[in-house]
């Protein structure tokens, strides 16, 4: 293991408020042993027990809501209403999304004589970006769990402070040893390392299309099941039959008030469990 | 955003008073509408596109190069439209990540879906009309992994388990296309709980 740190910048002020360990392949290798050495015991909870952790995650992420907008808006510069409205409310909407969704979800259906049955794919990899923290980190980590997948999260070491409050709400909630882990760092040093490591089972990485390229090759090596949400170039159509007045001005404000990410703007990406699922 | 040639100069005039009605500055305050881009590396790569804009021919309507004047340190952008952006251009086909906007004139329905078209990404894509049946023809058309419009049209939608993954639909061309009304659900801006 090799200590180092990386300084968060204040974007409004461009000076460091604060510093992280940023992690190395030893790290890597550490997590996903743990993760790996949790699965056999996690896949086996039933969906009541796993029901149960996440509505627990999600008192919890409740009680630090305001710790993670204030967080937000500090590492990533989003303004504070903003970071509080939107921000840690679409971590708090996946989490009741993903509960919702788990509490209807039926993993095994009988077809004639055949048993179909979802099961957890494995150990995940979760690679998150910086424009949308606790979006990304919960569309992940909370569809891996209600799966019975371990997983080991890399967020953006440019906005990593959220991260790390969400890390221990995870603990708070009396997550198992093992299922849920996270590792700061680069791309190339944490995000890269877990999508070539072989104990490693599935990658879902948000970012750019060129790291998501690099993403996909490295864990072709491997055979892994990779999901991408990657960069964009959105066309917002105005129809001659449009509002026009409102919708131009709707359009600059979906352009200009989210400017930190217009690649997600207005947009929601609810996963399902069955995106960690092996089918 | 793509609009009819015949209003483009109305469009330009609509979206300079959006863009200048922001109000850019400290994320701590409580009435800002827009802090500072996230690093100086996307602040650096913001400047780059919106110089290209300039240097390519597009019209600048409002906004420019540098910070807003009344501000001195910070990754600070100024809310920037360009007129009169053609396909081609630089800051018509990358991603820019910032609050720089591109309008676009179309011909007439067929032109305004293969410009949105011609795209590396597809990742999502907005139709705005005064009636959901033309929206919904329209988004049908667009190859992009999810495809939104501010009319309401009912009900919010609710994400279940039956629902398609936007996270993996998202950048295939393949990806199914919907359209979901501006709700709790799919809308970042109106997310009363």
């Amino acid at each position: 293991m090799v200590p180092a740190t990386l300084e968060v910048i204040d974007p409004s002020t461009e000076e460091a408020h604060t510093k992280i360990s940023v992690g190395s392949k030893a790290d890597v290798d550490r997590a996903v042993a743990a993760a790996k050495a949790a699965f056999p015991t996690f896949s086996q909870t039933s969906k009541a027990e796993r029901l149960q952790l996440l509505k627990r995650i999600l008192e919890l992420y409740n009680g630090r809501y305001e710790d993670i907008a204030q967080a937000v808006s500090q590492e990533m510069g989003a303004p504070i209403t903003w970071a509080r409205e939107a921000q840690a409310w679409a971590g708090r909407a996946h989490m009741e999304s993903t509960i919702h969704a788990l509490e209807d979800y039926e993993f095994s259906e009988k077809r004639g004589t055949t048993m179909v049955v979802k099961e957890p794919i494995g150990v995940c990899a979760l690679i998150t970006p910086w424009n949308w923290p606790l979006n990304q980190i919960v569309c992940k980590v909370a569809p891996a769990i209600a799966a019975g997948c371990t997983v080991v999260l890399t967020p953006s070491e440019i906005a990593p402070i959220s991260g790390v409050i969400f890390s221990e709400v995870m603990e708070a909630a009396g997550t198992p040893n093992g299922v849920y882990n996270m590792v700061n760092g680069s791309g190339p040093d944490v995000g890269q390392v877990l999508a070539g490591h072989p104990d490693v089972d599935m990658v879902s990485f948000t970012e750019s299309t060129r790291a998501g390229i690099i993403v996909a090759k490295t864990a072709a090596e491997t055979v892994k099941r990779v999901a991408q949400e990657l960069g964009g170039k959105s066309p917002n159509i105005v129809l001659p039959d449009a509002d026009f007045e409102k919708a131009v001005r709707k359009g600059v404000n979906a352009c200009s008030a989210i400017a930190a990410s217009p690649a997600m703007r207005r947009r929601a990406c609810w996963c399902q469990p069955a995106d960690t699922m092996r089918r | 955003m793509l609009v009819p040639a015949r209003r483009h100069d109305e469009a330009l005039t609509i979206a300079k008073k959006a863009a200048e009605a922001h109000k850019v500055g400290d994320p701590r305050s409580e009435d800002t509408k827009l802090g500072p881009v996230v690093s100086n590396i996307q602040f650096d790569k913001i400047q780059r596109l919106i110089e290209a804009g300039i240097a390519e021919g597009a019209t600048l309507v409002t906004g420019g190069p540098g910070r807003p004047e009344h501000l001195n340190r910070g990754y600070y952008v100024r809310p920037t439209v360009f007129g009169h952006v053609t396909p081609g251009m630089t800051i018509e086909k990358e991603e820019i990540f910032g609050p720089v906007l591109s309008v676009i004139s179309y011909d007439d329905e067929d032109d305004a879906v293969k410009i949105a078209n011609d795209t590396v990404y597809g990742l999502a894509a907005y139709v705005q009309s005064g009636d959901i049946d033309h929206a919904r023809k329209v988004a049908g058309r667009l190859r992009a992994g999810q495809v939104s419009s501010t009319i309401r049209s009912g009900t919010p939608s609710r994400p279940s388990a039956a629902t398609s993954s936007q996270a993996t639909a998202a950048n295939m061309p393949t990806g199914r296309s919907t359209i979901s009304s501006r709700s709790r659900a799919s809308s970042a801006t109106a997310p009363s709980a």
